[in-house]
């Protein structure tokens, strides 16, 4: 880590969220002014990430000046590649998630929108301050205030039952970070002062069987938040929020901090070479296999339409996991292409749920009869993102299912192949039936209108347009792939060893 | 020993005598006058803030101070004493006890009529006397001195704690109770050390002890001190006293006792252990059980305050989980314990004093939603308060957040310097704290977390028995002083880097006394 260039623009990426959080509470009489706040820091949050884009393609590190806050753990920030890969996307999303935001508030005449924005705002900051955390403590913080920012927009209807999933989503979230927390210290006991390595830095610190008692903690604390079995009960839960909340938290903000941080610890605090050694390698990669088979058969069985996205998310948030556990050059490649992968994909099925809800009052997917003709750009976008999932070639899924199967034979693994093949037949069977009902089936009833307002469908449209150009040109605009290799790349460099053997996968 | 030149010499006198003029005065002007003597007693708390704030920034430039109370020099004289730590609960004591009196006595109680000036300026003066007794106790380096101080701070509690309605005179009564049991055990204590090393000054008996502390006699004052302390203290299972003080105390009163009274005398222990007692045997046998009793009150605090459905008895019952903590980093003995425990004090005093102010808002009705008992439970008059009390509401959200220990707040931090010390001590012991502070902090989360979801999501269900008609009148100056604690946690986490580093590094440099003991026989120089 010799190439760190001392820089500020971090903290714009992180405090952007956060400076905007007074004037939208101070506007709330103002709701073109307020949602113009919402506006600017998605944008300077947006800037920051692609000020940054160069420098890191130069192989170089922004990395902000120390704040010291706790002995050993500075709260500071550094933007490599990985972590700026999921900083671009988050902040790229947000503009278009604020966007189709105040379409679907003001469709909805929804109430508490001030709360609504500033939490927001705060959930923003706090995914940045996740994605350039430059340690455990830093990450940890990011991590709470994501918790407890995202806990009013989860239980924004307010009702009891929203109130009750609210808590369900609080319990698995907060026991998770208090298990995260000690994890932590525990880490910082053993290697005082370390930050995110590439190749890790905990190998060899302590016992072999307490090293794997701490992994099995910080699995549970970040486990948890990227869904993986059995701890993913709270995702389809909190599906009670509103749609763009979903679409940009439940989808990427969220989930992806989980999944962002299973490569964090995978790659960068124990490493893939101490995770082999330890003999953790196998034992993630059929969790991971296990949670991609489970939420797939799950959502065949779901006819409510966000809980089968949901599902979905599950299952392909441990495509994630999985290429952390393989902890090949390839397979990080995928894991990690996939974070923005998915997230244009889902965020896309997201958008397209809220939309037809909005337009039409419907959830159901059984009620979706007919709505692909009158909703044609909703449901043509729908229809990409559906693709993307199930990882039909020219979309951005296929290239991190790609690199994942490929990272799986690096190390001499056929089985992840056939996995990604199995799980990609079991994700049309869910969304080409949705298609079908659409596009096929005749409405009952009188048909309803046509698309809603543009706030509406132009962000779906948008985000799908993104997924195409991903999946044809995978380094167009930001260069996604390009990050994603950088990461890797960065791991493999460290654990040389990594590629040379993976025995508990053959 | 020649006293450091400070800007106004008298400082740390000043510091003890302004608000014990004041304890006389204020009454005294007030049964004269028969006029409101809000501004006379406000003006004594501010005068005490300000040399206590002033105290606190000399400190780091001039060292610590030691004053001779008289001209009489230690260890004969009774001295004072003024390091970074001191000067920090100096300043925490009067800054709590500043926007405790901004608040007039009565104002925000059932009924919300104004007492009379008699009545009010007694209350104040109890507010005032309190306290002298505990900036007394913070500053004193003299054991008998120290017993003084816990007595003054004692009847003063009791009296305002007396001065709620309702069953508050037996509340009293216990508190009265407990209090003069610890402070007679404390003396006896004190006694049986004075009779073996002739002495009662502090660093004095830091020099003797070692070679006297094989007497039995070290052993009994020893253990009797460390009881009267633990009581005091609130350490479980020595706390039965608190959550019905804490509790039936009328508001301004109850806020400032919630938040600095124990706390003041855990603050105790870690001087008299830190500096003389800890180093012999039954003193260290006597952490060893304050660190496993800290290590159950902890978790047994936060139990039962999950059980209490009223708001205030929940935050008391919080507060005994939180003295818990506290003296559990306190008896763990290394640095790094020690500031987590200091700093969990200073946070838990700001946060707990803001929810109390609100809590006593509440029940008064002044924020709306009913009064009484009634209304202090979660669900009925605190369901809604975000509505009504937008300001007040994220305030007390912050104070919660702290209380679990969420960041960017000041207790996250502390919990942070807590588990962190706790697992580097490791064994037996720091492993069990390190489990218990997870322990109790997520059981916090649950009880703090419904409140504050009652309070943003739930909509206000229709109080029932006696309505508000007119909110008290002390909506304002609570909520003001709601507002003021809560940026403080606030600005506590954000700045917690140099706070740690300026006002608690006596505690990393010089882990088991502050300064070198004075020699025995050789008494210092006159001033």
């Amino acid at each position: 880590m010799t190439n760190e260039v001392p820089s500020l623009v971090p903290f714009a990426a992180v405090g952007a969220g956060l400076a905007a959080v007074v004037p939208i509470l101070l506007s709330r009489r103002f709701p073109n002014l307020r949602e113009t706040w919402t506006f600017l820091a998605a944008g300077v949050q947006l800037a920051a990430a692609l000020a940054m884009l160069p420098a890191v393609f130069s192989g170089a590190e922004p990395l902000s000046p120390a704040l010291p806050l706790l002995p050993g753990a500075p709260l500071q920030f550094r933007a490599d590649p990985l972590g700026l890969l999921f900083l671009t996307l988050a902040s790229l999303l947000w503009t278009a998630t604020s966007a189709y935001s105040v379409g679907y508030l003001r469709t909805l005449k929804s109430p508490h929108a001030t709360g609504y924005y500033a939490a927001f705002a705060v959930a923003a900051s706090a995914a940045a301050a996740i994605a350039l955390a430059a340690n455990l403590v830093t990450f940890v913080i990011g991590y709470e205030v994501l918790t407890v920012a995202t806990w009013p927009l989860v239980v924004h209807r307010r009702t009891r039952s929203v109130l009750g999933s609210g808590r369900a989503y609080l319990a698995y979230t907060l026991l998770a970070g208090q298990l995260l927390l000690g994890a932590v210290i525990w880490a910082g006991v053993l290697a005082p002062g370390a930050g995110f390595t590439p190749g890790g830095f905990l190998a060899g610190t302590a016992s072999d069987g307490a090293l794997r008692v701490l992994f099995l903690l910080f699995l549970v604390g970040v486990g948890a938040k990227a869904a993986v079995f059995p701890l993913h009960g709270w995702l389809p839960a909190a599906m009670v929020a509103p749609t763009p909340v979903s679409a940009l938290l439940h989808a990427v903000a969220v989930v992806k901090a989980g999944a962002f941080g299973m490569l964090r610890l995978t790659g960068w605090v124990f490493g893939p070479e101490a995770m082999r050694d330890l003999g953790l390698s196998l034992p993630l990669a059929l969790l991971a296999a296990g949670t991609i088979l489970f939420a797939s058969l799950r959502a065949l069985g779901e006819d409510h339409l966000k809980r089968r996205l949901a599902y979905s998310t599950v299952s392909q948030l441990s495509y994630i996991v999985l290429g952390g556990a393989l902890g090949t050059p390839l397979a990080l490649t995928g894991a990690a292409f996939h974070i923005a992968a998915h997230g244009f994909t889902k965020i896309t099925l997201f958008f397209c749920a809220g939309a037809v809800y909005a337009a039409t009052g419907k959830e159901r997917i059984s009620s979706l009869a007919g709505l692909g003709r009158t909703m044609p750009i909703t449901f043509g976008a729908f229809t990409v993102g559906a693709l993307g999932m199930a990882g039909v070639p020219l979309l951005p899924g296929f290239l991190s299912k790609w690199n994942l199967a490929l990272g799986g034979l690096e190390g001499g693994a056929l089985w992840p192949a056939a996995l990604l093949v199995g799980s990609g037949l079991l994700n049309l069977a869910y969304y080409l039936p949705i298609l079908r009902t659409a596009f096929f089936e005749r409405a009952g009833d009188a048909a309803p209108g046509g698309e809603p307002t543009p706030l509406l469908w132009a962000p779906p449209a948008f985000a799908a347009a993104c997924a195409v150009v991903l999946g044809v040109v995978p380094n167009a605009g930001v260069g996604f792939l390009e990050l994603a290799k950088a990461a890797a790349a960065q791991v493999a460099a460290a654990a040389p060893t990594a590629l040379a053997a993976l025995p508990n996968l053959r | 020993m020649a006293p450091t030149p400070l800007p106004v010499p008298l400082l740390p006198g000043l510091l003890i005598a302004l608000p014990l003029t004041g304890a006389a005065l204020v009454p005294l002007a007030a049964a004269l006058t028969r006029r409101s003597t809000g501004w006379l007693a406000l003006a004594f708390h501010a005068g005490t803030a300000a040399a206590a704030l002033a105290l606190f920034l000399q400190v780091p430039a001039s060292g610590p101070i030691r004053y001779a109370l008289g001209g009489w020099p230690g260890p004969w004289g009774i001295e004072i004493y003024f390091d970074g730590l001191s000067t920090l609960f100096a300043l925490l004591v009067a800054g709590t006890s500043l926007v405790a009196a901004w608040i007039p006595p009565g104002a925000a109680e059932p009924g919300g009529e104004h007492p009379a000036p008699v009545r009010e300026g007694l209350r104040r003066g109890a507010l005032l006397l309190l306290l002298s007794g505990l900036v007394g106790m913070v500053a004193t380096r003299d054991l008998f001195n120290l017993f003084v101080f816990m007595e003054v701070s004692s009847l003063a509690a009791a009296t305002l704690i007396a001065s709620g309605g309702g069953r508050a005179p037996v509340a009293a009564f216990r508190y009265l109770l407990a209090g003069t049991v610890a402070g007679s055990l404390y003396l006896f204590g004190v006694g049986f050390l004075y009779a073996v090393t002739g002495t009662l000054n502090l660093d004095d008996l830091a020099a003797r002890l070692p070679g006297a502390d094989a007497a039995p006699a070290v052993a009994v004052g020893v253990a009797l001190l460390a009881v009267g302390l633990f009581l005091k203290a609130a350490l479980f299972p020595l706390h039965g006293w608190l959550p019905d003080a804490y509790v039936r105390a009328p508001v301004p009163a109850s806020a400032f006792i919630a938040a600095v009274m124990a706390k003041v005398s855990a603050y105790a222990v870690l001087r008299l252990f830190g500096v003389a007692l800890g180093g012999t045997e039954i003193g260290a046998a006597a952490l060893q059980a304050a660190l496993w009793l800290g290590i159950f009150g902890a978790v047994v605090g936060s139990v039962f305050a999950l059980a209490q459905r009223e708001v205030s008895r929940m935050l008391a019952w919080s507060s005994v989980g939180a003295m818990g903590t506290i003296l559990l980093g306190i008896a763990l003995g290394t640095p790094a314990a020690i500031t987590g425990a200091l700093f969990h004090a200073a946070a838990h005093a700001l946060a707990k004093g803001c929810l109390f102010f609100g809590a006593g808002g509440v029940r008064s009705g002044s924020f709306g939603g009913g009064r009484g008992t009634d209304a202090d439970d979660y669900r009925r008059g605190w369901a809604g308060l975000g509505a009504r009390a937008p300001f007040t509401a994220a305030a007390l959200s912050l104070a919660a957040f702290s209380m679990i220990g969420l960041p960017p707040t000041a207790g996250f931090f502390s919990k942070y310097l807590l588990l962190d010390a706790a697992l580097d001590a490791g064994g037996a012991a720091g492993t069990a704290a390190f489990t218990a502070l997870l322990v109790s902090s997520l059981l916090s989360a649950i009880y703090f977390l419904r409140v504050v979801e009652s309070v943003w999501f739930r909509s206000a269900s229709a109080p029932t028995g006696e309505r508000a008609a007119s909110p008290a009148p002390g909506r304002r100056p609570l909520a003001a002083a709601a507002l003021t604690l809560g940026a403080a946690v606030l600005a506590l986490g954000v700045f917690a880097g140099p706070f740690r580093e300026r006002a608690l590094s006596d505690w990393n440099s010089r882990p088991a006394g502050e300064a070198a003991p004075l020699s025995p026989g050789a008494g210092p120089g006159p001033r």
